[in-house]
């Protein structure tokens, strides 16, 4: 995995929550990087999907579905988000 | 060559188990090899026309895994081989199941696992195994008849670890405890059934009220024990030579839901078709639906269109492919179609509810006995040999072929207070009894009384040998 610059990350981090607090119709979410998602209130694999085809459609980005699977925390969406914008722009 | 024969027990496993010794003391190799080596042996007593197609799929779908790895830079060549591959497996499948006068013993079960394999590694990268720890993955013989089905990143490190590679005490024996608990359901609890459920289905027209709920209270019974008994008999062979396996089945009629029934029963198999094919196909309507510029979370989920279009049409597709891979005719269309709306209509009751789910013991009770009635009318679809056949069952059932518990039917099966007794206590071990998991995770220690236990259990699996025999699960 590529290694972020503090900017970026945070620019990400507030995108994927962004996307974390639409799906979930829940505006005041407050995440972390470290933030695991099984720990969201309500959150089940439905909402995992929805929130990667938000960050998709945001960044023009595809993931594949076992790197979806492997999402488990915050940080783990952020860091792919990067490392897939990174690989675009090389 | 069953789990639960006389040929098995007493002379492959001893076998297998001494040739592994031997085999961990020779190196690493040399016990890859020899469990690969037995597995050939288990797998050609089964079947041995089928025993090239075996070795062709697995030297097949490694060749193309490696040639994913070495593409790492190269993905849309990635993207080929991967297709390919996958089409391959799949049209082998298929045209197995839908040609072939004989299927070849476990062909869904090496097929999935290697799919889920080749998309891990395609995704995630080439751990760089081996072929032989590949074939080990693939065809080690307790899974590869009927699974459970194992996932790379589970069995290949375990098999890099030098620990695995060496007998342990320890390990044989919790092994040959779970074995003899999959043991001791099958022959003593799964295979006394068979005969009531074998008439009862033969000849469902002739049955009463009674009758027929005891014919589709104990084929639920005999598919619950022989199919756990089975899988523990499965987790216990593996773990005799150091390999942990998933579980495969955790007290599915405890389930308090129809979502938490499949998250129970043949638990590997629902992970690889959640994984494998609903979530892609819920990925591709939410791509689609995004692509269009509609909304695709929980308020959209909530609309009776995009509830639809994103969990119910993707769950249906999902069970009716489910309910077709267990066999061709209507009612197993029908059974994967009926747990599809059982599974679409429990989605829905979760998003559209307000309020907390009660704790309260009637409510448990209550979702605990919906659920089983649910899984019991999917069950009677399952075992008939026609739609007319269940659909009369379940008339029976329902009363609609009397009521009277001396009917003048020469197949009334109630047999009054010993059954029902019998019935009963089977419900009892399942709703109230530990599974195996817990009986070994918390209960079992390397004591003399363990000892004694599991060596009486064995004596008594041992003598109960010799009914039907076949665990009802191979025939997919």
């Amino acid at each position: 995995m590529m290694p972020l610059d503090g900017n970026s990350t945070q620019r990400t981090l507030t995108d994927v929550t962004a996307a974390i607090r639409t799906v979930l119709d829940q505006p005041d979410l407050d995440l972390t990087l470290a933030s695991s998602l099984e720990d969201i209130p309500n959150w089940d694999s439905m909402d995992l999907i929805a929130v990667v085809v938000e960050l998709e459609c945001r960044y023009d980005i595809l993931f594949e579905l076992p790197q979806i699977d492997s999402f488990a925390r915050v940080g783990d969406m952020v860091r792919a988000v990067a490392a897939k914008c990174h690989l675009r722009a090389a | 060559m069953l789990f639960n024969s006389y040929l098995f027990l007493g002379g492959f496993l001893p076998v297998a188990l001494c040739g592994f010794a031997v085999a961990c003391r020779l190196g690493r190799r040399a016990a890859l090899l020899w469990m690969i080596a037995v597995s050939g042996v288990f797998y050609a007593w089964w079947a041995p026309g089928f025993l090239p197609l075996l070795l062709a799929s697995v030297a097949g779908n490694y060749a193309v895994a490696m040639a994913i790895g070495s593409s790492a830079d190269r993905p849309v060549r990635q993207a080929w081989l991967l297709s390919g591959a996958i089409a391959a497996d799949i049209a082998v499948l298929v045209g197995c199941k839908a040609l072939a006068p004989v299927q070849p013993p476990g062909l869904s079960f090496f097929t999935f696992t290697q799919i889920a394999c080749l998309l891990d590694w395609q995704a995630q990268g080439h751990p760089r195994r081996g072929l032989l720890e590949y074939g080990v993955l693939v065809g080690f013989f307790p899974h590869v008849i009927a699974g459970p089905i194992p996932l790379g990143r589970e069995i290949l490190p375990q098999l890099h670890d030098p620990a695995t590679l060496r007998l342990s005490a320890h390990n044989l024996a919790i092994g040959g405890g779970i074995f003899v608990i999959g043991l001791l359901k099958k022959t003593l609890l799964a295979e006394p059934l068979g005969d009531i459920v074998a008439r009862g289905f033969t000849a469902p027209e002739t049955l009463t009220l009674l009758p027929a709920w005891q014919a589709a209270l104990a084929w639920s019974l005999q598919l619950y024990f022989d199919f756990s008994g089975y899988s523990d008999m499965a987790i216990g062979l593996g773990r005799m030579f150091n390999l942990h396996y998933p579980v495969n089945f955790a007290s599915p009629y405890k389930a308090q839901s129809i979502i938490d029934f499949w998250q129970r029963w043949h638990m590997t198999l629902t992970r690889f078709l959640m994984h494998r094919l609903y979530a892609p196909l819920t990925v591709l309507v939410l791509r689609w639906r995004r692509s269009r510029g509609w909304k695709v979370d929980r308020k959209a989920q909530q609309t009776i269109g995009g509830f639809t279009a994103m969990l119910a049409m993707p769950l249906l597709a999902t069970m009716l492919l489910a309910g077709i891979w267990h066999g061709s005719g209507w009612t197993f269309l029908l059974f994967g179609m009926l747990h599809g709306v059982f599974l679409a209509i429990n989605h829905a009751w979760r998003l559209f509810r307000t309020g907390r789910r009660s704790t309260a013991i009637p409510a448990v009770i209550g979702r605990v006995g919906l659920t089983y009635l649910c899984v019991l009318l999917g069950a009677v679809l399952f075992r008939s040999p026609s739609v007319a056949a269940a659909a009369s069952l379940l008339g029976g059932m329902a009363g609609l072929h009397g009521v009277v518990l001396d009917a003048p039917t020469a197949h009334a099966l109630f047999h009054a207070e010993l059954a029902a007794a019998w019935l009963a206590g089977l419900f009892a071990i399942v709703w109230f009894a530990p599974n195996t998991q817990q009986i070994i995770e918390t209960s079992w220690r390397p004591t003399l009384p363990w000892a004694l236990a599991f060596g009486c259990g064995a004596t008594l699996g041992l003598l109960s040998l010799g009914g039907t025999g076949e665990f009802l699960y191979f025939q997919f």
